[in-house]
């Protein structure tokens, strides 16, 4: 029990409860989504396999970054695509539950890096296109490990990784942003980071 | 009625998850079919007899992994180089290796996901819950997340769905070509995170009423304890794949 208020206290202190409903609803809707984009992965998959669903990788991953862009505290990858990895294991995942976990820890590494190395203080439209085509190759370097696409010839594999780099620059990065201030311009975010500090100017 | 008796309903999430990640791990280091194909055969069995998933179910869900790992296939195929051709066809040439290697490849992934049916249909997400901060330690706040996010995942869908039929009926018609597709798309994008984002204020508020944070620590109604059983399936599970290795 002091174990666990210990921890409680040091890694968790700054996330109100405010923060961590944001984190939970943005990872359910990262489920529905998931469930609505499951026809039209399995029509990639049959189309071009790994290579075509690809394509979609970046929608994937949208909850956490969005969730950094609210929040704008660190931590803020650790908790939301931790509990993100858990929902999508207990939904279930074609490639696994393994597989939920390992690319909930890659993307963490990285959006955490990419925010502190900005000191949590850019959240302009590069910086949020760079850590979304930067959350892609360690995750795929895992998951070439893990599905066997490191056995592929090196300019399918580029061919991939381009691909996917690309999906995490447009449709996580850019629409991160897009879908970020539009829901600050809805009202519904007044009370975090988003809106507070494009007050403050 | 007599209940069914399912072997792994009674063990602990915990215990369980130590299993499912030495089975992935072997199934991720082997890189030829025929033990893959043992994995297979030996996890179906544990979910039909240890999980009491049902046959047709069980077909059912091979059904889905076979039209999943069947792209897997022919890409591997035809994207591993290497060894001298069996099968050439205009541009296209297959070797005995590509092929031996695609065939485990899409083994691996049929046995990741059957060994992860496994786990969800014997393991209660409030219990895995329990489990993160009762053995893993993790801080409840963190993990009541998890709880509130499965609470509340069929709301959202069922909102998501609602709002995609509403747009169908604007149209009057289903949405038609690349351009409407992508518009309906984007809307109901917009429409379930604005959805979960609208929820966040009433839902916040209404736990600090009840005094979630107010306290570090919290109780639990359900315990969850490694039983003997469970240590006996860990320490089993780790002591198979460290023999099972090399092969």
């Amino acid at each position: 029990m002091k174990d666990q208020e210990r921890k409680g206290v040091s890694v968790f202190k700054a996330f109100t409860t405010l923060d961590i409903v944001l984190m939970a609803m943005l990872a359910a809707a990262n489920a529905v989504m998931t469930v609505f984009l499951s026809q039209l992965n399995q029509v990639l998959n049959g189309i071009g396999g790994p290579i075509a669903t690809s394509t979609i990788t970046g929608l994937y991953m949208i909850y956490g970054l969005l969730a950094y862009y609210i929040i704008r505290k660190p931590g803020t990858a650790v908790i939301t695509f931790g509990i993100g990895a858990v929902v999508q294991a207990f939904m279930g995942s074609a490639y696994g539950i393994a597989s939920c976990f390992v690319a909930a820890a890659c993307y963490i590494v990285v959006a955490e890096a990419v925010f502190a190395l900005v000191r949590y203080r850019k959240w302009s439209l590069p910086v949020m296109l760079l850590a979304g085509g930067a959350m892609v190759p360690i995750w795929f370097f895992f998951a070439a490990l893990m599905f066997g696409y490191i056995k592929w010839g090196t300019d399918i594999l580029l061919i991939a990784l381009v691909v996917r780099i690309l999906s995490g620059v447009v449709l996580c990065g850019l629409l991160t942003k897009l879908l970020g201030d539009a829901l600050a311009r809805s009202g519904l975010l007044r009370r975090f980071a988003v809106v507070k500090r494009e007050a403050q100017g | 009625m007599k209940k069914k008796h399912v072997p792994l309903l009674t063990l602990d999430p915990l215990s369980k998850l130590v299993s499912l990640f030495c089975a992935a791990l072997l199934a991720m280091h082997w890189d030829e079919p025929l033990p893959l194909v043992v994995m297979l055969v030996a996890l179906m069995l544990i979910a039909r007899y240890g999980g009491g998933v049902s046959s047709g179910k069980l077909m059912a869900r091979l059904r889905q992994i076979a039209w999943f790992g069947l792209p897997l296939f022919v890409l591997t195929a035809l994207a591993v180089p290497g060894g001298p051709a069996v099968i050439e066809w205009g541009p296209f040439r297959l070797s005995g290796e590509a092929l031996s290697y695609a065939a485990a490849v899409t083994l691996r992934v049929a046995c990741l996901f059957l060994s992860s049916l496994i786990y969800i249909e014997t393991t209660d997400p409030q219990d895995f819950v329990t489990m993160m901060t009762v053995s893993l330690k993790l801080p409840y706040r963190f993990a009541f997340g998890i709880s509130m996010a499965l609470t509340f995942l069929p709301l959202l869908e069922a909102e998501g769905k609602s709002a995609a039929e509403a747009r169908k009926i604007r149209y009057g018609r289903r949405p038609r070509g690349p351009g409407e597709r992508l518009r309906a798309w984007r809307g109901n994008l917009v429409a379930v995170f604005a959805g979960a984002v609208r929820r966040v204020e009433h839902t916040a508020g209404s736990m600090e009423a009840k005094g979630f944070g107010a306290y570090k620590a919290r109780t639990f109604l359900r315990q969850v304890k490694v039983t003997a059983e469970g240590y006996a399936l860990m320490i089993g599970s780790i002591a198979a794949t460290a023999g099972l290795w090399f092969i």
